[in-house]
C-alpha cells in the first residue's frame, strides 16, 4: 500500500536534509511499532523498520522520521546524543533501586528509561510538530495514541509494578502520567489521567509539561528538554550529552 | 474513535489519599473503597460512554468506553442484567443514575431487577419516582405493582395494577398481575375476568393460564380449571409451571373420582388387585419398566373419569381406562417405591386388594 503523500514528504525531507536515502522496511522480529536507525559512517541509509500490519503506519513512520528530522536539521556541530559512561550507568542504577537485581538486566532497564526519557520528551515536540502541520494525519495519530495510552495503562497493574524497585517505577510512571495528562487534554478527554492523578502523579507531571512550556521548541534545546526531565524523575547523573557519532 | 474498552488496574494501596476531601482522607476499609469508588466515578459522570470502577479489597479496576459509538450505561448496564450479572447491571445502573437521575429506562430496569432479588424498598422507591416523572408509562405502573406484591402490600399492588390496565388495557401483562392480585386478595370472579383477557393477549405465556387454572380451581370450576392447566402443560411440560399444572390436575381428577365413586371405590380396588396378582413374581425391573411407562404417559394426565379404555401401553397388551392405569401405576410404585407419591390417593383401595390378593395367596 503506498505511503500517504505525508508520510512521503517527510522521506524526502530527511533524505534532503541527510543527504542519505530513508529505506522503509517491514521487520517482524522488532517488538515495538517501529524503530528508526539514522545513518552514521559509511551506513549508505538511514532504515526505518516497522511491524507488519501496524495500525496507523503513515503516522509512525513520520513520527519516527521527526526525531531524525530534528537531529539533521541542526548543523553538525551541534547535533547531541545521550551517553552513559560506566559511573553514569551505576548512578543510574542506584538512583533505580536496582543494584540488587543482575548486572545486565539493572544496565538494560536504565538504558530503556533513558530512552523512554529521551522519546517521550522530544516525541512531544514530533507530535506537535505532526499535529500542527499535518493535520491530515490527525486521525492516524490519535489512533496511536490512544493504543499508546492503554498499553501505558497496562504497566500500572499491581502484580507488574511490584516485579521492580518503587524509584524506577516511579519515573517511569511520571513520564506516562505526563503524557497522559497531555493528550487527555488534546483529545479532550480527562478520563485518561484519573488513574495517574489517583496514584498522585499529577505535580511531577505537570514538572514536565512545564519544561516543554517554559523551553522553546527548536531542536537546539532538545538536550536542554532532555536534562529537565531527567532532573525529575531522578536519572540527570545516568548519562550525558556527547556530539551525534558519525560512526 | 476506538471502540475497544478502555481499561486500567492500580492497586488500593497506591491510591493518594489526598485527591480525597480532608474529611475522607482517614478512612478506612469499606468506607475508604467507597469513597475512592465515588470519587473515580466523579470522573466519569461528565462523559457520555459507560463507566465503571471497582474498589476491591486490594485494586482498583476502572473501565469506560467511549462515547460516539458506544452504548450508554443505561444500555450497558440493561445488557448485563440480561446475562444475570445482577451486580454489574446494577452498579451500572445506579451510576446512569448519578449522571442523570430522570433517566426512565435506568430507573425501571434497576426497580425490577431490585425487586427481583427482594430488595424491595428500594425498587419500590425507585418505581415510585418513575411513575412520578411519567405517570402515563403503564409498564411501570406493573413493575411497581409487582414490588409491592412481594412487599405484601396488597392494597399497593392493586392500585398499581389497575393503574396499568386504564392505561393499557391491551397490556397482557397489566391484565395478568391485575387479576393474579384480584385472586389473592378475593376478588375472584373480577380476576378470572382479567385473566381470561391476558390469556388472549398472551396466549403462549403458561403463566396467566396458570393463574387462571388456579383461580377457577379456587372459585370452584374444576371443569374451567382443568382445562386451563392442561394449556400450562402444552406450552411448559418440562417447566415448573407444567409440574405444578400436572399436580393440579391429578388433584381435580381425585376429586373428581372420589366424587362420582362416593368415596371409596371398588372399581379402583379391582384395577389394584388385578395389578397385585399382574406383577407377583415379576421381576423387578420388569415392574419398574411398567410402572414408568405410565408414570410417563401420565405426565399429561390420565382421564381417570372416563370410562372408556382409550390407553395402550408397549409394555403390556390391551387397551386400558385412565383409572386402571392409575391404579397399576400405584401399585408399581408401591413395590418399586413406596415412598413416591403419585398425586393421587388410592392408599385405602390398595389396602383392601392387598387384603384380598393375601387371602387368596393364602388359599392357593
Amino acid at each position: 500500500m503506498p505511503l500517504h503523500p505525508a508520510a512521503q514528504q517527510m522521506i524526502r525531507k530527511v533524505e534532503e536534509l541527510s543527504g542519505k536515502p530513508v529505506h522503509v522496511m517491514e521487520d517482524p522480529q522488532i517488538k515495538v511499532m517501529a524503530v528508526a536507525t539514522p545513518a552514521r559512517g559509511a551506513a549508505p541509509a538511514h532504515f526505518l523498520r516497522y511491524r507488519p500490519g501496524v495500525e496507523s503506519l503513515d503516522y509512525v513512520i513520520v513520527y519516527q522520521l521527526g526525531f531524525v528530522e530534528r537531529q539533521f536539521s541542526l548543523p553538525p556541530e551541534m547535533r547531541m546524543e545521550v551517553v552513559a559512561s560506566p559511573d553514569e550507568q551505576r548512578s543510574g542504577i542506584e538512583a533505580m533501586g536496582l543494584q540488587d537485581f543482575p548486572q545486565d538486566f539493572a544496565k538494560a532497564m536504565v538504558g530503556n528509561l533513558v530512552t523512554q526519557l529521551r522519546t517521550y520528551s522530544i516525541g512531544c515536540r514530533v507530535d506537535d510538530m505532526i499535529r500542527n502541520d499535518m493535520p491530515e494525519l490527525r486521525t492516524q495519530q490519535e489512533e496511536s495514541i490512544r493504543t499508546q495510552l492503554a498499553e501505558n495503562n497496562r504497566a500500572l497493574a499491581p502484580e507488574i509494578r511490584e516485579k521492580f524497585p518503587k524509584p524506577l517505577v516511579d519515573a517511569n510512571t511520571v513520564m506516562n502520567a505526563a503524557f497522559a495528562l497531555r493528550w487527555s487534554e488534546r483529545l479532550q478527554d480527562p478520563r485518561h489521567a484519573v488513574a495517574y492523578r489517583a496514584l498522585g502523579c499529577e505535580a511531577k507531571a505537570r514538572e514536565l509539561l512545564n519544561a516543554l512550556a517554559d523551553l522553546p521548541a527548536g531542536p537546539e534545546h532538545d538536550p536542554d528538554l532532555i536534562a529537565r526531565w531527567a532532573e525529575v524523575v531522578g536519572l540527570r547523573e545516568a548519562f550525558h550529552f556527547a556530539p551525534h557519532s558519525q560512526f | 474513535m476506538s471502540e475497544a474498552p478502555h481499561e486500567v488496574h492500580f492497586a488500593l494501596a497506591e491510591f493518594d489519599r489526598s485527591q480525597l476531601p480532608p474529611a475522607q482522607r482517614n478512612l478506612q476499609g469499606d468506607a475508604f473503597r467507597e469513597a475512592v469508588r465515588e470519587h473515580l466515578s466523579e470522573d466519569f459522570l461528565t462523559h457520555q460512554g459507560a463507566a465503571e470502577v471497582i474498589v476491591t479489597q486490594d485494586r482498583i479496576t476502572i473501565r469506560w468506553t467511549d462515547s460516539a459509538k458506544t452504548k450508554s450505561l443505561t444500555e450497558v448496564g440493561i445488557g448485563f442484567l440480561k446475562q444475570g450479572d445482577h451486580d454489574k447491571g446494577a452498579g451500572m445502573l445506579r451510576h446512569a443514575l448519578e449522571r442523570q437521575p430522570d433517566d426512565h429506562d435506568a430507573l425501571l430496569n434497576l426497580g425490577m431487577a431490585l425487586s427481583d432479588r427482594g430488595e424491595l424498598d428500594e425498587a419500590v422507591e425507585l418505581l415510585r419516582r418513575l411513575v412520578t416523572l411519567d405517570p402515563s408509562h403503564a409498564r411501570s405502573w406493573v413493575a411497581l405493582g409487582v414490588a409491592h406484591s412481594r412487599g405484601k402490600r396488597q392494597e399497593e399492588a392493586l392500585q398499581a395494577f389497575r393503574k396499568a390496565v386504564a392505561l393499557a388495557p391491551q397490556d397482557g401483562y397489566a391484565r395478568m398481575n391485575l387479576g393474579a392480585a384480584l385472586s389473592q386478595t378475593g376478588g375472584l370472579v373480577e380476576a378470572i375476568d382479567h385473566l381470561r383477557k391476558a390469556t388472549d393477549l398472551l396466549p403462549a405465556n403458561p403463566q396467566p393460564w396458570f393463574n387462571l387454572a388456579v383461580t377457577c380451581e379456587e372459585t370452584g370450576d374444576f371443569i374451567q380449571a382443568d382445562q386451563a392447566y392442561q394449556e400450562v402443560l402444552r406450552l411448559d411440560q418440562a417447566g415448573a409451571l407444567g409440574q405444578r399444572a400436572e399436580q393440579a390436575r391429578s388433584r381435580i381428577a381425585e376429586r373428581n373420582f372420589r366424587k362420582s365413586g362416593g368415596g371409596f371405590r371398588g372399581d379402583a380396588v379391582a384395577y389394584c388387585l388385578g395389578a397385585l396378582e399382574r406383577f407377583e413374581g415379576m421381576p423387578r425391573a420388569e415392574v419398574q419398566k411398567i410402572t414408568f411407562e405410565i408414570a410417563m404417559l401420565g405426565s399429561r394426565g390420565l382421564d381417570v373419569n372416563h370410562p372408556g379404555e382409550q390407553y395402550t401401553l408397549r409394555s403390556i397388551p390391551g387397551k386400558f381406562s385412565g383409572l386402571h392405569l392409575l391404579c397399576i401405576e400405584y401399585v408399581g410404585f408401591q413395590i418399586i417405591d413406596p415412598k413416591v407419591d403419585i398425586g393421587f390417593d388410592l392408599s385405602a383401595e390398595f389396602a383392601a386388594a392387598r387384603r384380598m390378593h393375601e387371602g387368596d395367596s393364602k388359599r392357593r
